[in-house]
């Protein structure tokens, strides 16, 4: 839920990227901290577990001018993608405007990405929100590695409603397709934002 | 849903954030919704990470309050990490926000305390205030959200 301040001007809003263990959620913000000018981002926070996997979130906090007349906070947020760590996914999306699911296309990885996407319905609606009436956003990431599942594929799996969830190819590894999925769940934000008010 | 905090709400917030401030002799005291966003900071501008601070509180406090379900509480309505230089004075302030005190070891703690329960009882009227009213009247000039043309990140 997005927090408006008048008096000092500025919008902040929540963005989570979501998904299993291991599909680069960290590393998608590990590539934005990279990308975006100094002026727009502020520190990479990551509690992490010694093995480099995310144990409770990864923090950054990122600032546009996106609507006229006020600062524009993005504060962006990655969930801890083991299966074990349920509680603090949950806590991590609390008040959160707007998901970016990432999928490690893999083809092994079918199962988990699908349960992980279930997972997030249900932790969803635990807190009275609903994943189709949420800005979101699909990213396939890994698209550079060899054995990735074809993007019909991905989509019969995970985006077969008839409403279609935007979808980008990435390898955030590279740097590939972050940048744009970035913008494309900011833009569905904003926009979602602008419609209710 | 939202925190749609009006100029006024604001300097309301403002005014009773510094008198705790000046009260309690903390460096720093903020108003963060659950979820880690600000609403209302004052103290110490030196410290301008408060962002990742009420991120990290929220996120901490959260963690704490599973710890009060384990154990049969309803949460710890307040929680106190003590450093050797800095220390934090935690609160829930209703449902959904938290007030967070930042201290010097020269503070005594429990002043701290005191000031800062005597405030979450005044903001947790404001709050409900604040959440229950519907939206911002539409004489209100800044009402209207306009879009910027262009790509939002670049690289
Ligand atoms: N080949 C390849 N490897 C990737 C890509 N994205 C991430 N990785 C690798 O996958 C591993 C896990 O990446 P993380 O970003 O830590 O994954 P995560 O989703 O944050 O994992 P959890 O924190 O456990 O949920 C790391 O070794 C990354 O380098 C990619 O696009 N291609
Ligand atoms: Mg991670």
């Amino acid at each position: 839920m997005a927090v408006v301040n008048y008096a000092k001007k500025e919008i902040q809003f929540k963005i989570v990227y979501y998904g299993c263990g291991l599909c680069g959620k960290t590393t998608n913000l590990q590539k934005v901290h990279e990308s975006v000018p100094a002026k727009a981002k502020g520190n990479l926070t990551s509690l992490a577990t010694s093995q480099d996997r995310t144990l409770f979130f990864d923090f950054l906090p990122l600032q546009t001018m996106s609507i006229e007349g006020f600062i524009t906070k993005f504060q962006m947020y990655t969930v801890p993608g083991q299966v074990k760590y349920n509680s603090t996914r949950r806590l991590v999306l609390r008040n959160c405007d707007g998901v970016v699911f990432c999928v490690d296309s893999q083809v092994d990885k079918t199962q988990e990405n699908l349960e992980s996407w279930e997972n997030l319905k249900e932790n969803l609606e635990l807190q009275k929100d609903n994943l189709d009436e949420m800005p979101r956003v699909l990213q396939y990431n890994k698209q550079d590695l060899p054995n990735v599942a074809p993007k019909e594929y991905l989509d019969y799996v995970l985006n077969n409603k008839e409403t279609r969830i935007p979808t980008f190819m990435a390898s955030a590894f590279k740097g590939e397709g972050v940048i744009e999925t970035l913008n494309a769940v900011a833009k569905l934000v904003l926009q979602d934002f602008i419609d209710k008010h | 849903m939202g925190f749609m905090l009006t100029s006024d709400e604001h300097e309301q917030l403002t005014r009773d954030l510094d008198e705790l401030l000046a009260n309690a002799e903390a460096r720093n005291v903020l108003l963060c919704d659950r979820g880690g966003n600000v609403i209302v900071s004052c103290g110490d501008s030196e410290l301008e990470n408060m962002d990742m601070v009420s991120a990290l509180v929220a996120g901490s406090f959260a963690a704490t309050k599973q710890l009060a379900l384990v154990l049969g509480e309803q949460e710890f309505t307040a929680v106190f990490h003590q450093g050797a230089k800095i220390s934090i004075f935690i609160s829930g302030v209703g449902e959904e926000v938290l007030l967070l005190a930042l201290f010097s070891d020269e503070t005594n703690a429990g002043l701290v305390k005191m000031y800062a329960l005597t405030a979450c009882r005044k903001f947790i009227s404001l709050f409900r205030d604040i959440m229950s009213r519907e939206q911002i009247k539409i004489d209100d000039p800044t009402q209207s959200f306009k879009l910027t043309t262009g790509p939002i990140f670049q690289e």
